[in-house]
C-alpha cells in the first residue's frame, strides 16, 4: 500500500501508515505537489495508524486552503486527536466522496 | 527526537525516583515528622505519574495517582504513617516498579494485584481506592476552570515531545472545558517547515489539582513551552493582562476567552475600548500587576519550588550518562595500549638511543595516568547496594518479627561498577542470614541480657589496595558444636580431627554443608555459604568469618579495587615471570645463607628477629633448571599475614593488565590470572592469599601440590 495515494480523477488524497512528525516532511511534499489550484478534493484519513501535532499541522493547512479539502473517513487515531482537541468539527463524518 | 531514547531517559529517571521513594520511606519511619521527606516522597512519586502520562503509560498512571492521593495526605497530616501504611506503600513502589519496567504487563493479573494493593493502602478511605479521574462537569461557574496559554517553541516535535501529549495528561488532571487551537503562525504549506511546531493552545480545565501540578505536566518541555497559567477565580485584571501578553492579539484572544465563559462580552469590549484608561487608573503599576500573577497564589513557595528545580537541574548537568558498554570499550583499550607501551619501552631501553628512552619514559607515564584515570570511570560507590540492604533488613524483620537496626557506614567507597554489581547478591545473602540465623529472637535477647532490638552493620573502607566490606551482627555468634556435628555427619572432617574454631567456622563456606534444618521462608532457599564464597573468589576476593560466641559474628569480605588492570611487581623463576600486586609487596630482602632454615619441613627466615614463612617458588611450580647462587625474597602482605616467596631475580613495578586464566587452569591453586609482558611473552599473575594458605598449612607444600599445576605451567610456558 502506498503511504500516500492521490487519485486525479475524484481529487481524493489517502493517507496510509503513520503521520507523525517523522513523516512530516514527505507528506508536506507531497501534499504541495497535488494540493494546487483546487486539485486537492478530500483527505481519506482511514489509513492513519499514529498522529501527532505536526500531522495536525498539515491537515489543519490543507482545510484552511483557499478552495478547503474535506477531511474525511477519520480512523479511532485521528479522531482522537481531534475531539482532545476539540476540533470535531473539521472532520466530515459524512464520510465518503463527493462525485 | 528519538522516542525510544526518551522512554530509555524515562525509565532510568523512574528508575532512580522509585529508589529515592524506598529510601525516603524507610528515612520517614525513623524521622515521621520530617516535612521536606514528605515533600520529596510526594514529589517523586509525581514526577512518575507526569513522566508516564507523557508516554501514555495509562496503567502507570491510573495506580500511581492513588498512591500520589495517598501521600499527598500523608503530608498534609491527614493520615498517619503507620507501619502498615509503609509497607503497602513499599508494595506500591515495587508495583510500580514492575508496571514501568515490564509495560508489556498490563494485564489482568497485575491489574487484581494492583487493585489489592490499592485497596489495602486506601484501608482508612474506601472511596479512593478505585483509579478515577475527578470528574465533574462545568456549567456553573464561569470562572472554575484554570485557564492554561500554552505557546510551544519550533523545535519541540524535533525533540521527539508531542504538544497533543501533554493536553492529554491534562485531561487526565481534570476536565477540559475548552481547548482551542492557535493556528495564527502556520505558514502555508509551501513556507512551512514541516517539523516545526506552529501551534499554540487555550486551554480551560477544571481541576482539583494545584498551580504545582499543572506546572509539573510541563516540566519535561521547560525551556521549548511559554506557559501561562491563570487560576480559577482570578480577578478580571489578570484575564485583561494575559490577553495583553499574548502575540496573538487582544481581539483574537479575547474571542476564545468569550465562547469559554471567562469573560462577558461587556468585560471584553471594556478592555478593548479603556486599555489605555484602565493602565492609568487602577492604581496599580503595570510591571507590579505581573509580578502577581506570574507568582500567584504563593510567591514564596512558588520560588522555593524553582530553587530546587534550578538545583536538580544544576545537579543534573554534572553528571552525563554514558552506556557502560563505552566504557568496557575504553578500558579494553586502555589494556592493549598499557601491554603495547611496555613493548616500546622495551625496545627503547635495549637500544642506546637517550632521546628515544626519554620519550618512552614519559609515554609510559602518561599511559599510567590514562590507565588510572579511565579506571576510575567504572568507580561507583557502594552505597546503593548497601541501600538496598535496608529494605531487605526492613522485610525481614517484620516477617520474622524482630527488631533490627541496620548500620551502614563507608557507603561512599568506591569500587569497579563491576564488582558492586557483582556483590549485591552474596552481600545481600549474608544479610539474610545475619537477620535470620544470626540475630536470636526478641526472647533470647532478653533472656541474654541484650537489647531487643540486633545491630547488623555494613562496613565498607579501603586496605591496602583492596576493598573490605563487614558483615556484622551482634547476635548469638555461630554455634561451634552444631556446626562442628553436621560436618561430621555429612563426612566433611573426621569425627576425631583436631580442629580450631576457625577451621570450624570455614566449614560454613564447603559446598556440602548444608545448613538444610536452619531452612526458614527467608535463608535457607536459593544459594549457600558456598555460593556466596564463589562468588566472592570469582571477583579475586576472599571471604572470612569471624565469631565470638554469643557477642555476634562478623563477615569479611576483601575484594580487590578493579578487575581490569593493576600495578604488579615482576619477579622470575628460572625462565618464568611472575607477578604479584604491587600493594601486597612489603619489601624485598636477599635470601642469605645466615637468615634461613633450611629445615625441609619448616621453612622459615629470621626477618629482623621475626619468623617468616618462605615458599620457594621454584618447587612449588616445579621450575626446572639450576638454582642460580643468588636467590632473593618477596615479602607479601595479605590480610594482615606475611609471608616469603622466595625467587630468582627481582624485575621491578610494571603495569599489569590481568587476563583470565583459561578454564582449564581455574583449579590450579596459586594463580589467579595471566598477563602480556612487553616482550609479548606471558606471565603469570600469583594468587597470594591461595600461595598463603598453602605456605601456612603443616604439610609440606610438594605434597599437596597437584598435578595440574604442573601441567598449566608446562602448557603456558610451551
Amino acid at each position: 500500500m502506498e503511504r500516500f495515494d492521490f487519485n486525479a480523477a475524484n481529487g481524493c488524497l489517502t493517507i496510509n501508515g503513520e503521520l507523525t512528525v517523522y513523516e512530516a516532511e514527505p507528506a508536506r511534499l507531497y501534499f504541495l505537489q497535488h494540493c494546487t489550484g483546487g486539485a486537492l478534493r478530500t483527505v481519506d484519513l482511514s489509513g492513519v495508524t499514529e498522529i501527532d501535532c505536526a500531522g495536525l499541522q498539515l491537515l489543519l493547512n490543507v482545510v484552511r486552503l483557499p478552495e478547503p479539502a474535506r477531511l474525511v473517513s477519520a480512523s479511532a487515531e485521528v479522531s482522537a486527536l481531534f475531539s482532545l482537541l476539540q476540533m470535531d468539527h473539521l472532520l466530515d463524518e459524512s464520510g465518503g466522496l463527493t462525485a | 527526537m528519538n522516542l525510544d531514547l526518551a522512554l530509555q531517559t524515562f525509565l532510568e529517571e523512574s528508575r532512580e525516583l522509585l529508589a529515592d521513594m524506598e529510601r525516603i520511606l524507610l528515612d520517614l519511619e525513623a524521622a515521621p515528622e520530617d516535612a521536606e521527606l514528605h515533600n520529596a516522597l510526594f514529589r517523586s512519586i509525581h514526577t512518575i505519574k507526569g513522566s508516564a502520562g507523557m508516554f501514555g503509560l495509562e496503567h502507570v498512571v491510573a495506580f500511581t495517582h492513588v498512591v500520589e492521593n495517598q501521600l499527598d495526605r500523608l503530608r498534609k497530616h491527614e493520615i498517619v504513617l503507620t507501619k502498615d501504611l509503609t509497607n503497602a506503600l513499599l508494595q506500591c513502589r515495587d508495583h510500580i516498579a514492575l508496571l514501568v519496567e515490564i509495560p508489556d504487563l498490563a494485564d489482568e493479573t497485575m491489574q487484581v494485584a494492583g487493585d489489592e494493593l490499592l485497596q489495602v493502602l486506601c484501608a482508612d478511605n474506601p472511596h479512593d481506592g478505585k483509579p478515577q479521574k475527578p470528574e465533574r462537569e462545568g456549567g456553573h461557574d464561569r470562572r472554575e476552570a484554570w485557564h492554561i496559554s500554552l505557546r510551544f517553541d519550533s523545535d519541540v516535535l524535533r525533540h521527539g515531545m508531542d504538544p497533543a501529549g501533554f493536553i492529554h495528561y491534562l485531561n487526565k488532571l481534570g476536565t477540559l472545558r475548552s481547548v482551542t487551537v492557535i493556528d495564527d503562525a502556520l505558514p502555508e504549506l509551501s513556507d512551512m517547515d514541516a517539523e516545526n511546531c506552529y501551534l499554540g493552545f487555550e486551554i480551560d480545565l477544571v481541576t482539583e489539582a494545584g498551580q504545582q501540578e499543572i506546572k509539573q505536566v510541563f516540566e519535561f518541555v521547560d525551556g521549548l513551552c511559554e506557559l501561562k497559567i491563570v487560576p480559577p477565580h482570578s480577578d478580571l485584571h489578570d484575564y485583561l493582562l494575559l490577553l495583553e501578553q499574548l502575540p496573538e492579539g487582544q481581539q483574537r484572544i479575547g474571542e476564545i476567552f468569550l465562547a469559554s465563559g471567562l469573560l462577558t462580552r461587556a468585560e471584553l469590549q471594556q478592555s478593548l475600548t479603556q486599555e489605555t484608561v484602565d493602565d492609568s487608573s487602577s492604581g496599580v503599576p503595570c510591571e507590579q500587576v505581573q509580578a502577581e500573577l506570574s507568582d500567584q497564589p504563593t510567591p514564596a513557595a512558588d520560588s522555593a519550588l524553582e530553587k530546587q528545580q534550578q538545583n536538580r537541574e544544576k545537579k543534573a548537568n554534572q553528571y552525563l550518562r554514558v552506556k557502560a558498554e563505552k566504557l568496557d570499550q575504553l578500558i579494553n583499550l586502555v589494556g592493549e595500549m598499557v601491554i603495547a607501551s611496555a613493548s616500546v619501552s622495551l625496545n627503547a631501553n635495549s637500544g642506546d638511543e637517550t632521546a628515544t628512552r626519554e620519550s618512552a619514559a614519559a609515554m609510559s607515564l602518561l599511559v599510567e595516568e590514562i590507565r588510572d584515570r579511565s579506571l576510575q570511570l567504572r568507580m561507583v560507590p557502594i552505597g546503593d547496594t548497601f541501600q538496598r540492604q535496608q529494605r531487605i533488613v526492613r522485610d525481614v524483620a517484620n516477617e520474622l518479627d524482630k527488631e533490627i537496626e541496620l548500620v551502614i557506614t563507608g557507603a561512599d567507597t568506591e569500587l569497579d561498577k563491576t564488582v558492586v554489581e557483582k556483590i549485591s547478591d552474596p552481600l545481600t545473602h549474608l544479610v539474610r542470614n545475619a537477620c535470620d540465623h544470626g540475630l536470636e529472637p526478641r526472647a533470647k535477647r532478653i533472656a541474654a541480657g541484650k537489647a531487643t532490638k540486633g545491630q547488623l552493620r555494613l562496613d565498607a573502607y579501603h586496605e591496602s589496595g583492596a576493598i573490605i566490606i563487614e558483615v556484622s551482627d551482634d547476635g548469638a555468634g555461630l554455634d561451634r558444636e552444631r556446626i562442628l556435628q553436621k560436618a561430621t555427619e555429612r563426612g566433611l572432617v573426621q569425627s576425631d580431627a583436631d580442629l580450631t574454631d576457625q577451621d570450624i567456622f570455614n566449614l560454613i563456606f564447603e559446598p556440602g554443608f548444608s545448613t538444610a534444618e536452619l531452612v526458614t521462608s527467608i535463608s535457607g532457599r536459593g544459594v549457600g555459604m558456598d555460593v556466596v564464597r564463589r562468588n566472592i573468589e570469582a571477583l579475586r576476593g576472599t571471604v572470612e568469618v569471624h565469631s565470638k560466641d554469643g557477642a555476634g559474628t562478623r563477615f569479611r569480605i576483601r575484594l580487590p579495587l578493579t578487575l581490569a588492570i593493576i600495578d604488579g611487581f615482576l619477579s622470575s623463576v628460572g625462565d618464568c615471570t611472575y607477578v604479584v600486586p604491587l600493594e601486597m609487596v612489603e619489601e624485598c630482602v636477599e635470601l642469605t645463607r645466615f637468615s634461613q632454615n633450611t629445615n625441609k619441613q619448616s621453612d622459615f627466615l629470621n626477618l629482623r628477629g621475626e619468623v617468616l614463612p618462605l615458599l620457594r617458588l621454584r618447587e612449588h611450580f616445579r621450575v626446572t633448571g639450576a638454582t642460580p647462587r643468588r636467590q632473593n625474597v618477596l615479602v607479601v602482605n595479605y590480610g594482615g599475614n606475611r609471608i616469603g616467596l622466595v625467587v630468582d631475580d627481582l624485575l621491578g613495578e610494571h603495569q599489569t593488565v590481568i587476563k583470565p586464566l583459561n578454564e582449564l587452569f581455574s583449579r590450579v591453586k596459586g594463580l589467579s590470572g595471566s598477563t602480556i609482558l612487553g616482550t609479548g611473552k606471558v606471565a603469570l599473575i600469583l594468587d597470594v592469599p591461595g600461595l598463603m594458605q598453602l605456605a601456612m598449612s603443616c604439610t609440606p607444600v610438594q605434597e599437596k601440590e597437584s598435578p595440574s599445576v604442573v601441567a598449566a605451567q608446562q602448557k603456558l610456558i610451551h
